[in-house]
């Protein structure tokens, strides 16, 4: 029996929270409360039947006013019901709901929801505006580009990385380039969704077993679609020009106009364009939650694609092994975004399992061999193999740091997993029929 | 009596891969390839072979 935190009748009165939005979003309305970070999407019936009971009806006048306006019947009771559970409804009756959060109140893990900068709209709204967007990024990435197909020798190759003959000063070296510009990137997701009155925060994460650093914007969806676009671009857009901006240094580097070329710097660009590089087809791969993934399903107007797609590949399941009746209602999805839906389930399969099957079949290998070739280097001792020694333990170190935050990525998730289920079942209503 | 679908949306969080890991593959991989000491073809051939018997820890790595 879950805990009894209010009863619902006909001539109930219901009280959202002050900071409770709607806003249009098509032919729908997103509907959501910024401070917790919760949205769903309703039907025109939905945003009315909110804005009634925000005017002070009750539960059987809206009704009432709802059939006179749709010349329908709604089942307003099981409404309110789905809006306490999203956390939206503060009282019914003057009793206040239990287990929901109040205004200003953190939610999330403790420190998610801390902001990384203290930075306003007026600090950052030039930089991915119309005219910086076209008097700065669009030349430098159309000279890096135009660089590049004249000058076949500065595409990006693997072998870029070895930029130095010491495995440990490459690695280091290529490990601090990395977390710069993994830095950059999201920040620049932050400064794109500022100006749009949208705060977020960094924090690590994972996708499959790829770590990744993750900015929160979900409060983008109480901005036009148009407008939440840049904010999905801005790190591609940083990325795309941190290797146009050095291949133009490592030409005029190359025509004598900045020094000459073959140092420790211009073999540090070269790795960091290999890097951006593999960034930037990293974030193509949208069968996982990339900017790419939410510009995708933005643009074919799906609020919950990977959701969706989701409960589409377990209801298949259920179908095929004769569980039908335990397959989740997706009959309210409209067509169209049912279309999407199915094609995106087949590239979403054909991607984890690629991705899956190079993992096991040749990363894994992979990190064997090197873990082999690392362990017979310590076993060598340190007196005679002295690069090879302190190769291998860097080597070392960074794997063990990457599973260590792999690790620590997953049990966070699973903490929040576990602390959502609960609050969840706490603030579980029971009505009163 | 119709009910009124409310639709959950997902949460945006944009993300940017964390190279770590592929750092510590490719690049001593890289290495070892370029230094010879693996031939770049030999790595994914016998995969099962690996998953089966350790044969590449018993073989000539």
């Amino acid at each position: 029996m879950k805990r009894l935190s209010f009863e619902l009748d006909d001539e109930s009165h219901v009280e959202f929270f002050r900071t409770l939005v709607k806003v249009k979003d098509g032919e729908r309305y997103v509907v959501g409360r910024p401070d917790t970070r919760t949205f769903v999407e309703l039907p025109e019936v939905g945003a009315q039947a909110i804005t009634l009971l925000q005017k002070g009806l009750s539960v059987r006048e809206v009704q009432e006013e709802l059939k006179n306006r749709f010349e329908k019947e709604f089942d307003v009771k099981s409404f309110i019901h789905e809006l306490l559970s999203s956390g939206f409804v503060k009282s019914i009756e003057g009793h206040a709901v239990t287990g929901v959060p109040v205004e200003g109140q953190i939610v999330e893990v403790k420190g998610e929801r801390k902001r990384l900068l203290k930075i306003r709209a007026e600090h950052v709204k030039w930089l991915f505006s119309r005219p910086f967007l076209g008097g700065f990024f669009a030349p430098v990435i159309t000279a890096g580009i135009i660089i590049m197909l004249l000058n076949p020798s500065y595409w990006p190759k693997p072998e870029d990385l070895l930029f130095h003959e010491s495995l440990t000063l490459v690695l280091l070296g290529v490990y601090g380039i990395s977390f710069i510009l993994l830095f950059l990137h999201e920040i620049a997701h932050l400064f794109a969704a500022i100006p749009l009155g949208v705060q977020g925060n960094i924090k690590l994460s994972n996708r499959l077993f790829y770590i990744v650093l993750e900015t929160n914007l979900t409060n983008l969806w109480m901005v036009p679609r148009k407008k939440r676009y840049p904010a999905y671009l801005a790190g591609l857009i940083i990325d795309i020009t941190v290797i146009s901006t050095f291949t133009i240094l490592m030409w005029l580097s190359d025509i004598k106009v900045l020094g000459g070329s073959g140092g420790i710097f211009y073999g540090l660009a070269k790795a960091a364009i290999f890097l951006e590089l593999l960034r930037v087809a990293w974030q193509f791969m949208f069968f996982m939650k990339t900017d790419i993934y939410h510009l995708f399903a933005d643009y074919f107007k799906c609020k919950n694609l990977y959701g969706d797609t989701m409960n589409y590949i377990t209801n298949k399941l259920m179908k095929l092994f004769g569980k039908s009746d335990r397959q989740r209602d997706m009959s309210f999805i409209p067509e169209n975004e049912m279309r999407v839906i199915r094609k995106y389930a087949i590239f979403f399969l054909a991607g984890t399992g690629i991705s899956l099957f190079l993992y096991v079949f040749l990363i894994i290998p992979l990190m064997a061999i090197i873990l082999i070739s690392t362990a017979q280097h310590l076993l060598s001792g340190y007196v005679g193999n002295e690069a090879a020694f302190i190769d291998s333990i860097v080597i070392i170190s960074l794997i063990a740091l990457n599973f260590t935050l792999l690790g620590y990525s997953l049990w966070k998730k699973s903490r929040l997993v576990f602390r959502r289920k609960t609050a969840k079942s706490l603030r579980e209503p029971t009505l009163k029929e | 009596m119709e009910k009124i679908a409310v639709r959950k949306i997902e949460d945006i969080k944009t993300t940017d891969l964390e190279l770590d890991f592929i750092i510590t593959v490719l690049v001593p991989s890289l290495k070892l390839i370029f230094s010879a000491e693996v031939d770049v073809w030999d790595i994914p051939v016998l995969p099962w072979e690996w998953y089966l018997g350790f044969e590449w820890i018993l073989g000539p790595y």
